[in-house]
């Protein structure tokens, strides 16, 4: 493949999924910078080593592949504890759908990785659920338990947030 | 049921918004291999100029490569030559050593949670390109550099150097590189200088290189002297921080810190170099006569039973944030005066064996912690950070108790990185980490000093450089020679045994000598020179001397 085949080709993967990308970038780093980041590094990656791809269709799998494996490489360094104290403080005052969303986003920050993860997979990058127990190498009952124990410790916390929004 | 709908609409929005980042400007930064920022229209010029030089780098670069396709007597140059020309042109003032800059980096106020995105990675100069040496008009950049040198010993000393790693971090923000060899260098955001004070804001670029053995002493023409006396050493590394043509300093009263990714005897202590390609570095002691010292990081959970002198004394933070920290169920902290702490908490949650470590971890470590003479609480640093002194100017303080306490806690593998020994370097620049070998310091205390010139007899007269290397102390001497067959080694410590080594390069080959010798006082003789043809068969044999040299200091 010559580098403007392989531009071109990757380019049309990458748009074709790249808001589930970001979303699930944002899931992981609730702070935008750390996000982008993630988001840059995933791709710059991606691109590298794009001709190691047999079947463009895998092309999902690969990139969230890597950009898994780099959110843990942050977690292992360490990199993540920033992240979360930035998740302490939710906005509460920003009006429209951005701020819901926003504190959507900063909500599943509170939840354990795995729980956080699997919601991110399952409700805001299409993921099906035996895809994610394939990905995440457990069985599909356990993926659903994450699923609805994370989905309820996540309402806790925006239940709580909206009390106390409205409290102050 | 409505809280449910709430969620799912909620879900519903995030699945519908608009893209927050633009997909062409991140697929752009992801396969661009430069840096996107901003740049003062004043500086347009200069990057102008840059680019022209890069396309006309890259297109001398294309011409090389064709041209060893015609020219298989060519070698093999790393980029390294160039950037660490480049380097050395302010390598001087950089790293000089004032001791009215000795801050101790111990005191600071304020603590900024460490970044570790901030840093944007260049990859390290190592990757090689073929260059004809004797081509002049197919020279690039790197090329041209090399053949102004005079002299064929640093023609050598720029072929062999050791790659440096190449990072950018922004200086406004607290930064931790990992360099490959795993050096952790950590700078505090606003912590950078230029030369004229000011401090430094944007990009920076950190130069790094870590020597610590033979073969990079050699690589990189190290010697171990000190004011005439040769020392012990255990590694040395060149730090350098520039922005544009400027060489950058660290700020008075910021953290600079150096956590090393070995162990170390404990007598060592910091010395600070200025680069001298002739008469190489004479090694000065840091002001203080600093020791690297170990690091305890502290990942703390629950902690029921806090003793007041745990942060009684010369806390960053009040005690009461440090607790609520402690106590809270977040991973970070603002204190009343919005600064982060941040800390880990892992008790809390946690269950029977892990739960009940946990516990005996934090009860063991506070007192020992409270009998510690500790005047800094760090924890700017992803944990609580405990840097431990005793009031004799930095040296080891932390108990056995403490670290029987870490160890019981942290899985070895852990424990293995959180003893590293950190330090404190009051200045970039070339940095060693040496002391006084220690038969030196039983002559001394017998009051005699047993020290000899080595004389070596060359069996021709060739522009050389030697170096005497003693395993046992990991020291190195090292000499360049005009013209003549003798060289002397001045003030060895008799008694050692040494291994000599002396590369020359002449025209395309290289010449080398490696032998085994004791210093007693009678000249060495080298027999006959070895011709090496080219840069990698040359960088082959000065990693197999260096090979059998450690393997004979194991046995």
């Amino acid at each position: 493949m010559d580098k403007e085949t392989k531009d071109s080709v990757f380019k049309g993967l990458y748009l074709q999924h790249y808001k589930e990308l970001e979303r699930y970038c944002r899931a992981m780093f609730p702070d935008d910078d750390l996000a982008k980041d993630l988001l840059s590094e995933t791709i710059s990656k991606a691109y590298q080593n794009f001709e190691r791809i047999k079947d463009v269709n895998s092309f999902k799998a690969y990139v969230f592949g890597i950009c898994r494996n780099l959110f843990k490489k942050h977690i292992r360094d360490r990199k993540y504890f920033e992240n979360l104290a930035i998740a302490e403080h939710i906005p509460a005052e920003m009006p429209g759908d951005k701020a819901e969303i926003d504190r959507l986003y900063k909500a599943l920050a509170m939840l354990d990785d795995k729980q956080r993860e699997i919601i991110t997979l399952f409700e805001l990058t299409g993921f099906k659920l035996q895809e994610i127990a394939d990905m995440l190498e457990m069985p599909v009952n356990t993926v659903k338990t994450h699923l609805s124990r994370g989905k309820e410790k996540l309402r806790l916390i925006l239940k709580e947030e909206n009390i106390s929004t409205s409290k102050t | 049921m409505k809280e449910q709908n709430f969620l799912d609409e909620l879900f519903d929005k995030a699945r519908n918004e608009k893209n927050r980042f633009d997909p062409d400007e991140v697929l752009k930064a992801a396969t661009d291999p430069k840096p996107s920022f901003k740049m003062p229209f004043k500086q347009l010029w200069i990057a102008a100029a840059a680019s022209l030089l890069i396309i006309l780098g890259i297109v001398g670069f294309e011409n090389l490569k064709q041209s060893r396709q015609n020219n298989p007597e060519s070698v093999v140059i790393t980029d390294s030559v160039s950037n660490t020309l480049a380097v050395n042109e302010h390598n001087d003032s950089a790293s000089q050593v004032n001791s009215s800059d000795f801050d101790a980096s111990m005191d600071n106020s304020q603590a900024i949670p460490l970044d570790e995105d901030s840093i944007h990675r260049i990859p390290s100069v190592n990757s090689q390109h073929e260059v004809p040496l004797n081509n002049s008009k197919q020279i690039s950049t790197a090329t041209t550099k090399v053949e102004v040198l005079s002299g064929e010993p640093e023609k050598l000393r720029l072929l062999q150097q050791v790659p440096v790693q190449h990072f950018e971090i922004l200086a406004n923000r607290d930064t931790m590189i990992m360099t490959e060899d795993g050096l952790r260098l950590y700078f505090e955001g606003q912590g950078i200088i230029n030369k004229q004070n000011q401090v430094v804001q944007g990009l920076v670029q950190v130069d790094v290189k870590n020597c610590f053995g033979l073969n990079q002493y050699v690589r990189e023409d190290l010697s171990t002297f000190s004011n005439g006396n040769l020392l012990e050493t255990a590694g040395m590394f060149r730090i350098e921080l520039t922005q544009g043509k400027d060489t950058l300093q660290i700020r008075q009263g910021y953290d600079y810190g150096v956590g090393l990714n070995r162990e170390i005897p404990e007598r060592m202590q910091l010395y600070y170099g200025n680069a001298d390609i002739k008469n190489g570095i004479n090694w000065k002691l840091d002001p203080v006569g600093k020791t690297p010292a170990p690091i305890v990081v502290v990942t703390g959970g629950k902690y029921e039973k806090v003793t007041d002198p745990f942060f009684y004394k010369n806390y960053r933070f009040k005690k009461s944030d440090m607790l609520q920290l402690l106590d809270s169920s977040w991973l970070a902290h603002f204190t009343s005066d919005n600064r982060q702490i941040i800390g880990r908490r892992s008790c809390n949650g946690e269950t029977d064996a892990y739960l009940s470590a946990c516990l005996t971890f934090n009860e063991q470590l506070a007192p020992e912690l409270a009998k510690m003479e500790m005047f800094n609480i760090n924890s700017r640093m992803t944990e609580f950070t405990f840097t431990c002194y005793s009031k004799d100017k930095y040296a080891y303080a932390i108990t056995k108790g403490a670290i029987d306490s870490v160890k019981s806690y942290v899985p070895p593998s852990d424990f293995n990185y959180l003893s590293m020994p950190m330090l404190f370097p009051i200045t970039t620049g070339w940095i060693n980490v040496d002391c006084v070998p220690r038969l030196e310091v039983k002559w001394r205390k017998l009051n005699r000093v047993e020290k000899t010139d080595v004389k070596v007899v060359l069996p021709e007269a060739l522009k050389v450089k030697a170096y005497l290397y003693i395993p046992e102390t990991n020291s190195i001497a090292r000499l360049m020679n005009t013209d003549s067959r003798v060289l002397i080694f001045k003030n060895i410590p008799a008694g050692y045994d040494v291994r000599l080594i002396i590369t020359s390069f002449d025209k395309e080959q290289f010449i080398v000598y490696s032998g085994d010798f004791n210093v007693n006082g009678q000249a060495l003789e080298v027999d006959a020179f070895t011709r090496l043809n080219g840069l990698d068969e040359y960088l082959d044999w000065l990693k197999k001397v260096c090979a059998e040299v450690d393997a004979a200091k194991s046995l």
